[in-house]
């Protein structure tokens, strides 16, 4: 544990070092880079293909002659096998984005992408499992996600096979989780009815460990990188930060923050664009991903830390940047936080204090901050800001309190509270404390 | 680490002592920093010490519950849904294009949509006014902004449900009024200058409601047919607009021979329904519009009544709805 706090102090220390607050605050609004439309271009040919509605009906109507028997059905079936793989898999996914399409249909849909489909297919499957609500297809979602190493479909099949009220349609979708139990990375049993405690144990491990870090064994080879067409993919799904209706926004946040590691250096590059609801959307991103960026920069050598203070310099999505690099979990950014904490406008300092409650783990830290919160004048923060350097501080010192009891201002709602908590009891999976 | 987080036993602390030892102990526990002169830029409770009627008539609005209302708790899990953040807990709206829509702030949410959500200027520094000449030296340097009175304002926040969209093109547009000609009326503060009534009233505001329809009924004469009429008179905007749960609900009973009513009928549901209703259309009432339908009595001559229910989500039942009016059929 040591030598890997060591390695992140000094990393960040290097290339991040001096960056007080006030340094940052008039540079340019936005970072020019290569972002998003950069990326747009250089993926052109990439990903999926757009097909036709008209493409999309004769697709349906070979899946309906499919389950009719005989000749009919062969036929069906051979001209979908010898479909374009990445026609067939962008019309499977434009039938299931449709919304009136009957259950047997999509269940069919669903099993062809599972056993033919393109990796290109991740990112928009993923959004599926937001909208499904057919358990079946929640159930083949996930199994297709576990195919390509992704684990965001687990707790469904949790849930599912979790659901003991007999309802029929459940007592479906379960037996066909059931079968998943076997084929989970590392499992070392069939699927079957004496194996299912042990499979289940296993499956409860391999999801914390996808929530932790983002793989679904601790020897899953973790690629920093992916496809040219799952990087296109990705990059349009990027692109719907820039909308003004909110549900390409919700859905791009949906699906990004449930992929694997790969997708950091991505949000990081749209980090840097000048579009701002971009910009707060990567950022945004990151840090609903949190934890797990800190154990993938780890692993693979990337300084999340001096990759986010060049974007502090933008100052519309500052407080984004500093949510971002708190949620990370790398303590060794406490430092150019702390800067924040206590330079920034009000807005600012909030975030920042914020961020140190999600990173910072030295119990060094408890001295400064007592120091800070005692001054007098006290130092003036929001009621957020306060309750989340004050939580820090007892994390650090524990036995405090009773000396120093928490000004716990009555402007801070409940839910507030509940959110420094939940921030809290994330601080034990952050990379600085991996056993 | 110790058993329980530093966080958790706070909260066990102050929460706990809350159960036993009452609101003296949260008096005590609760004890705020001293209270310090505004050296920098101030918060929208700063406002309050020079601008209580605004501000008394904010705290009765809408805006000032947006982050605590109960409903809105509910359908976000408590803001668990950070998506939600956006538009409950802004940042300034001025800090954006025009128009575009806002993001969420990290400090001070309990205030919801407050002071500085519309007043601020982007750089933290003045307050934005729609007065051309604002007395500039007053301390919270007051500063000439367009925007403030401009749809733009209200559209960073309420277009999502094309509220403002409708507007455009509506007879309240024509005549040169926008959303403050009718959300926000004239107030008159101290000193005899005019003011803004800040408080809002729309759909939570029965006189506000009314102001919006007008329901008429009767028989047609050539063809002694029963019918009711529907006319959006008073919102500048469809009618319910926004808030996708609304409903509108026209109803009809009918009386026999002896005098007694029949159950209430329904006949026809004003709503936007929500995205995965897919069997529903939008049946919203445009600003100016009027519908009416015919309503064939059970038999010939009867006498009924026709009402409108209006329903803040489509599955309240009647005996909790707001009836905005009842209008006779026949004699
Ligand atoms: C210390 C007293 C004080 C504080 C605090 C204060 N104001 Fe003012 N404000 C004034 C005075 C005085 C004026 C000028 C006289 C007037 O227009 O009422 C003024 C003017 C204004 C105006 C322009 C009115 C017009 O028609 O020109 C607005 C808007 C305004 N204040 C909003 C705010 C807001 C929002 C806040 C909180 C962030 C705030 N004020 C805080 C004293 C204050
Ligand atoms: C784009 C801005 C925006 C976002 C984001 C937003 N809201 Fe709202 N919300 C509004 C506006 C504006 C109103 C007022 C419209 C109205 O009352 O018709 C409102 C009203 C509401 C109401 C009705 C309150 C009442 O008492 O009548 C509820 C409930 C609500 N929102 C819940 C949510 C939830 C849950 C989310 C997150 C999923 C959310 N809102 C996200 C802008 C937003
Ligand atoms: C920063 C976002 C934001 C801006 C800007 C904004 N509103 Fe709102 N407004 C809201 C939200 C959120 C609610 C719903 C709050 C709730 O009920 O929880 C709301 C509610 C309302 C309501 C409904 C009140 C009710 O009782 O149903 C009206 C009317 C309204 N706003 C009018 C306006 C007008 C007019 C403007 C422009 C001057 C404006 N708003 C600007 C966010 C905003
Ligand atoms: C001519 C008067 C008038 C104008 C102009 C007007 N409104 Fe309204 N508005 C009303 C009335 C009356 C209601 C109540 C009936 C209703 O809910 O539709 C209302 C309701 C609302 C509600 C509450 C919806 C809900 O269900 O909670 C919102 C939000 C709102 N208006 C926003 C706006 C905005 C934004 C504008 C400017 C684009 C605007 N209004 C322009 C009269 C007006
Ligand atoms: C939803 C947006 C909104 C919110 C929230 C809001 N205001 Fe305003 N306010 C306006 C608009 C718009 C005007 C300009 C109306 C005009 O002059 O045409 C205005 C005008 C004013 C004025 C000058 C006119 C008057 O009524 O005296 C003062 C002072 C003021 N606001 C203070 C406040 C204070 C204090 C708060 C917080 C308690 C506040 N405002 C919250 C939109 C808002």
């Amino acid at each position: 544990m040591g030598l890997l706090f060591c390695f992140a102090c000094t990393d960040a220390s290097k290339n991040s070092a001096p960056i007080p607050a006030d340094a940052v605050g008039n540079q340019a609004e936005f970072i020019p880079g290569e972002a998003l439309q950069h990326y747009l271009q250089l993926h052109q040919g990439n990903g999926l293909p757009e097909v036709s509605e008209d493409f999309i009906v004769e697709v349906q109507d070979l899946l309906d002659a499919t389950t009719l028997g005989g000749n009919l059905a062969n036929r069906a079936t051979r001209s979908l096998i010898e479909m374009a793989e990445e026609h067939r898999t962008a019309a499977l996914l434009g039938l299931l984005e449709q919304r009136l399409t009957p259950v047997p249909i999509q269940q069919l849909a669903y099993s062809w992408l599972r056993d033919a489909g393109l990796e290109s297919m991740l990112p928009r499957l993923t959004l599926r499992l937001k909208y499904e609500k057919d358990h079946w297809a929640v159930v083949a979602i996930a199994h297709t996600l576990l195919k390509y190493g992704n684990g965001s479909g687990l707790q469904a099949l949790i849930n599912i096979l979790d659901d003991n009220s007999g309802r029929p349609e459940i007592e479906a979708a379960r037996s066909y989780a059931a079968t998943i139990l076997g084929e989970l990375p590392h499992s070392q049993n069939e699927a079957g009815g004496e194996n299912f405690a042990a499979n289940w144990q296993h499956l409860l491990e391999i999801n914390q460990l996808w929530q932790k870090q983002r793989r679904l064994s601790s020897d899953d080879e973790d690629p920093t990188q992916c496809s040219a067409e799952l990087l296109a993919e990705y990059w349009r799904m990027i692109a719907r930060f820039a909308s003004q209706p909110l549900r390409p926004v919700d859905d791009a946040r949906f699906v990004l923050s449930r992929q694997r590691g790969f997708v950091i250096p991505l949000l990081l590059q749209a980090a840097r664009d000048p579009n701002r609801y971009i910009r707060e959307h990567a950022l945004q991103t990151l840090a609903w991903i949190a934890i797990p960026i800190g154990h993938w920069c780890w692993r693979h050598e990337v300084d999340f830390v001096a990759e986010l203070v060049p974007i502090l310099a933008s100052g519309k999505s500052r407080t984004r940047a500093l949510e971002a690099l708190g949620a990370a979990g790398i303590s060794s950014a406490s430092e150019v936080l702390w800067s924040w904490v206590q330079n920034g406008n009000r807005e600012e300092r909030s975030a920042a204090c914020d961020a140190m409650l999600r990173c910072c783990l030295d119990p060094a830290w408890a001295v400064r901050l007592q120091n800070f919160l005692l001054a007098t004048p006290p130092p003036r923060l929001s009621s957020e800001g306060e309750a989340s350097l004050y939580a820090l501080w007892f994390e650090l010192e524990p036995d405090l309190e009773a000396e120093y009891p928490p000004r716990l201002s009555d402007n801070l709602p409940q839910s507030e509270w509940d959110r420094r908590l939940r921030w809290t009891e994330m601080r034990n999976l952050s990379v600085g404390r991996q056993d | 680490m110790s058993p329980q987080s530093g966080a958790a036993r706070i909260a066990a602390m102050v929460f706990g002592l809350l159960a036993t030892a009452g609101v003296l102990a949260l008096a005590l526990l609760m004890k705020k920093p001293p209270e310090i002169i505004a050296l920098g830029p101030m918060t929208s409770a700063d406002c309050r010490q020079c601008h209580a009627d605004a501000f008394a008539e904010w705290e009765g609005s809408h805006h000032a519950i947006a982050f605590v209302n109960p409903e809105v708790r509910k359908l976000s899990q408590d803001f668990r849904n950070e998506e939600c953040l956006a538009c409950h807990a802004p940042r300034p709206v001025l800090g954006f294009e025009p128009g575009e829509r806002v993001l969420a702030r990290s400090s001070d949410r309990k205030s919801g949509v407050d002071c500085l959500a519309c007043h601020q200027h982007p750089d933290g520094e003045g307050i934005a006014t729609a007065n051309r000449s604002p007395q500039k030296n007053a301390p919270c340097k007051p500063y000439y902004e367009p925007r403030l009175a401009d749809v733009e304002l209200c559209a960073s926040c309420h277009n999502q449900h094309k509220t403002v969209e409708q507007w455009r093109g509506a007879p309240a547009e024509l005549k040169g009024e926008n959303c403050l000609a009718c959300h926000m009326v004239d107030a008159f503060r101290e000193g005899g200058r005019r003011g803004r009534h800040h408080g809002f009233p729309a759909a939570h505001d029965k006189v506000a409601l009314l102001s919006a329809i007008q329901l008429l009924g009767g028989v047609d004469e050539s063809s002694g047919t029963p019918w009711v009429s529907l006319s959006n008179v008073g919102a500048g905007h469809n009618f319910p607009t926004d808030e996708r749960s609304r409903a509108a609900d026209i109803q009809v009973r009918w009386q026999d021979e002896i005098g007694g009513w029949s159950e209430w009928q329904h006949v026809y549901r004003f709503r936007d329904p929500y995205r995965d209703e897919t069997d529903l259309t939008n049946t919203q009432l445009p600003s100016g519009e009027t519908w009416r339908q015919d309503l064939p009595a059970p038999s010939s001559g009867a006498s009924g009544e026709a009402r409108l229910l209006y329903r803040s989500n489509p599955y309240l039942p009647d005996d909790e709805s707001i009836e905005l009016g009842r209008v006779t059929l026949g004699s």
